[in-house]
């Protein structure tokens, strides 16, 4: 488990995240949502013990990852926005590297690496930015950590990757993994991340499960417009409206809506899921 | 799991050390290392174009070719094999390698002081002395030249009194006093690595100058002679006697200030933030 208490840090001088707690659970994919700049790339590398909090604390399963010690590491993957391009084949790579992940399958590298459609005998650092990041899923998925963080997965991937991503991810996770993925291409991982979690350079503004915020929030695709509505947006042939949930009908969350409802009324939102 | 050290680990970790060094400088390595025969070919092909004559490399033009390669070498060795460290893609992917800070410190002092120097001196003498028992117009061998009887290059300011082998000694400790302090640099600075380190050197080195002097100048030198005495007592001593004690001093000195560098590697590895 990974527990966030009062988590502060900063640039220099200019403050990225202020007064954070929030504890991840075993087996979920969480989607860490926020602006630009609101620090989720910072959250994801405190969590991966690549920087140190200013104050407050994280503790995963009881450890600091700060001390970046191999019992901790070999437990987690973290996969950066931009990554590396080795002078390795893609397959000399995983089978160099995965050596130090107790768990890592190398007949599941392979495997991820077809269903992705990607070479395995090619360089990397003659490969596209694209292919690059799928050879780097399909290492991060294939090490079997309990713990990986993702930072924009999809961000360079063609749109039949996308899809095979969220196949790979479904289908190579184990149920007591905990999976943190950053994003802004929120449609991408529709149907994927659950809990969502909204952040904001102070505050955490939402963290629940799917279930939580169908129970709480109704999602309108109609056509007419609804006085109560938290956010709305015209659509092509209607609209997308979040309202609170009155009946406890059930309907589909559509990530995007939500994101700018929890923006737009950041204090009623922060009190609904208290 | 020991966190600290485990052979298993770090021979695995060892090994992908090497592998990623070959992968990235192997050739450039390569290229320096077997200079006396590039050398030679160059030569060759000059004097049977220009001179219509079979002509080999000038010994000094070897002596001099050894220094700048050799000067070359370790000028690019460090920021190549591990001036990667401060870049934030491939620095955070090596960080995230479950080995500990210890167990990546250790492997970058096997390979810079040991591995890489000892596989430079085998194939640079090596390939030259080939040379020499293959081509007799090629003259002895540059080891030979350099720290043998006949001609005491290294040897002028030691000769006759340390005798045959100090030079190389000498040669070695000044080896890896250089890759150590411009590995530091690489570690430390995030650009211009050898340029800044380069700077640092001479600055400190004027700091210590004016200390030295101002210390010399301000200081009677009957308290120096008493202090002197009373370690060395004020009997005449042997000139093998004083040039042991040197020789001591100096090795402490240069082995102490090597260590220290290792230490400042060590400690940057160990508090990294990416």
């Amino acid at each position: 488990m990974i527990a966030i208490n009062n988590l502060a840090f900063s640039y220099g001088s200019v403050p990225v995240l202020k007064n954070i707690s929030v504890n991840l659970e075993e087996g979920k994919i969480y989607g860490l949502l926020g602006e630009n700049g609101v620090g989720k790339t910072t959250l994801l590398t405190l969590l991966a013990g690549l920087k140190r909090p200013v104050s407050g604390s994280i503790s995963v399963d009881g450890l600091d990852p700060f001390r970046r010690q191999p019992s901790f590491l070999s437990d987690q993957y973290y996969l950066p926005d931009e990554v590396t391009p080795m002078n390795f084949t893609a397959e000399e790579y995983s089978r160099y590297a995965g050596k130090f992940w107790p768990r890592y399958d190398h007949g599941k590298f392979l495997t991820i690496m077809a269903e992705l459609e990607n070479e395995t005998d090619k360089k990397m650092n003659r490969m596209s930015a694209g292919q690059l990041k799928k050879t780097y899923i399909a290492f991060a998925l294939a090490c079997n950590t309990k713990y990986l963080y993702m930072d924009e997965p999809t961000n360079g991937l063609d749109i039949p990757s996308k899809a095979q991503f969220r196949g790979a991810l479904t289908r190579y996770t184990s149920e007591d993994s905990t999976i943190v993925i950053s994003t802004h291409q929120v449609r991408d991982l529709e149907n994927l991340i659950d809990p969502i979690i909204i952040l904001d350079r102070r505050d955490v503004l939402l963290n629940a499960s799917i279930e939580e915020i169908t129970s709480k929030l109704w999602f309108d695709y109609g056509t007419t417009i609804r006085p109560d509505a938290l956010w709305s947006e015209q659509l092509p042939g209607g609209f997308i409206q979040v309202c609170p949930n009155t009946t406890g009908e059930e309907s589909k969350v559509g990530i995007e809506a939500l994101f700018n409802a929890v923006h737009k009324n950041k204090e009623l939102i922060k009190n609904m899921f208290k | 799991m020991n966190n600290v050290f485990n052979f298993s680990r770090f021979g695995k970790y060892l090994t992908y050390d090497l592998r990623r060094i070959r992968s990235q400088y192997g050739l450039s390595f390569l290229i320096m290392a077997l200079m006396p025969v590039v050398l030679y070919v160059i030569t060759i092909i000059f004097g049977l174009l220009n001179m219509k004559g079979w002509s080999t490399p000038a010994a000094n033009t070897r002596l001099v070719e050894f220094f700048i390669v050799t000067g070359a070498l370790l000028l690019s060795f460090p920021p190549s094999a591990y001036g990667f460290i401060t870049e934030k893609k491939a620095g955070s992917s090596w960080l995230m390698i479950p080995a500990s800070g210890f167990e990546k410190f250790l492997s970058l002092v096997l390979v810079s002081i040991v591995l890489m120097p000892l596989a430079y001196a085998v194939l640079y003498f090596g390939s030259d002395w080939i040379l020499s028992v293959a081509d007799k117009a090629y003259g002895v061998s540059l080891f030979t030249k350099l720290f043998g009887e006949d001609m005491k290059i290294i040897n002028v300011s030691t000769s006759g009194i340390q005798g045959t082998g100090v030079g190389l000694y000498s040669l070695y400790v000044g080896f890896v006093t250089t890759v150590m302090t411009f590995i530091l640099g690489s570690v430390i600075f995030r650009k211009s690595k050898v340029v800044k380190t380069i700077l640092c050197i001479i600055a400190l080195s004027l700091v210590f100058t004016l200390i030295v002097s101002f210390i010399a100048t301000h200081t009677d030198p009957e308290w120096w002679r008493a202090r002197f005495e009373s370690l060395f007592g004020s009997e005449t001593i042997s000139p093998d006697t004083v040039i042991r004690r040197v020789k001591i001093f100096a090795n402490v000195v240069s082995w102490g200030f090597i260590c220290l560098l290792g230490l400042g590697t060590f400690l940057r590895i160990k508090k990294i933030k990416h």
